[in-house]
């Protein structure tokens, strides 16, 4: 109970110290605020590009979606890559596949030396 | 001629009649601004937005609640934006503070409560209260500084009544909690 009142005395200074509400402006700086108000209204406002407002700004994403899609499949490699005849019969002859993980003729050529 | 009637008259394009509305809340606004935002010209900055994001959007107010309320609204998350960008920027922990400026906070605490202020007091009142979170802030200073109801504070922080008196709970609590300590030798 104590310690309940002395939180409230406590607070009651806590306010008194760090929560006064600020000075009133006075009805000269709130007519400056006004018209300095009216006449940013009176401004023309920042034109953003014509196609960027009219509801158009979903391509921004799309494109860069399209973009990232098709930089990824430019730089994957090839599932369906066939190594050049000489590497393929190498690599059979070793007991390699190829084909699973679409190796280089690089990879394929150190695989087979490596056996 | 009444709120409503200034509000219609904005509707329907009358730019003029939105000053009559600024003149009606500029104190507590820029207030609430001043209170939250410390700097005097970040606060004008902020209090001229708020008024600017009013008037762009008063076509969808509807007279659900009050214009006052609504107004509310804009202002808390407009400050409560810019309280959560600075936040990120830099932040002073209560203990750092505390250790820091002490001698001033028991200065501030113990002073008479009409006492004028200096400036280094005035900026070691926004540093205290730049330790609390960003919604207690807001929250506080609406109930304590602008006597706003529970409701009414719910209404302006777009939360339910049970938060804003969480939020309030715990943001005085944390407060009586870090100034205990300077107020305990003097028998409070």
């Amino acid at each position: 109970m104590k310690n309940e009142e002395n939180d409230e005395r406590l607070w009651a200074r806590i306010v008194a110290a760090f929560l006064r509400p600020p000075v009133r402006p006075s009805a000269r700086e709130t007519e400056a605020f006004v018209s300095e108000f009216m006449s940013r209204l009176e401004q023309p406002e920042p034109r953003e590009a014509l196609w960027f407002s009219t509801g158009l700004r979903w391509l921004v994403p799309a494109v860069s979606v399209a973009l990232a899609a098709s930089a990824l499949l430019i730089t994957r490699p090839d599932p369906l890559f066939t190594p050049p005849g000489d590497v393929a019969m190498l690599a059979e002859g070793s007991g390699i596949s190829p084909q699973t993980a679409a190796p280089t003729t690089d990879d394929l050529v150190a695989m087979v030396m490596e056996r | 001629m009444d709120e409503a009637e200034f509000i219609t008259r904005v509707k329907a394009g009358e730019q003029e009649a939105f000053a009559d509305i600024i003149r009606a809340h500029h104190a507590w606004v820029l207030g609430l601004c001043a209170m939250t935002l410390g700097d005097h010209s970040q606060a004008e900055d902020a209090a001229q937005e708020i008024f600017l994001k009013a008037y762009k959007s008063i076509a969808k107010f509807r007279g659900g609640s009050s214009f006052s309320t609504w107004l509310h609204r804009i202002a808390a998350n407009h400050c409560l934006d810019l309280l959560r960008s600075r936040s990120r920027r830099k932040t002073q922990s209560w203990d750092a503070l505390l250790e820091a400026e002490g001698e001033g906070i028991h200065r501030l605490l113990t002073a008479p409560p009409d006492e004028g202020r200096s400036r280094e007091d005035a900026d070691l009142v926004k540093r205290v209260l730049a330790c609390l979170p960003p919604d207690y802030q807001i929250a506080l200073t609406l109930r304590e500084v602008q006597g706003l109801s529970y409701d009414e504070i719910a209404a302006a922080m777009d939360c339910s009544l049970d938060s804003v008196k969480a939020r309030l709970r715990r943001a005085r609590q944390d407060f009586v909690d870090h100034m205990r300590h300077f107020l305990d030798p003097l028998g409070v």
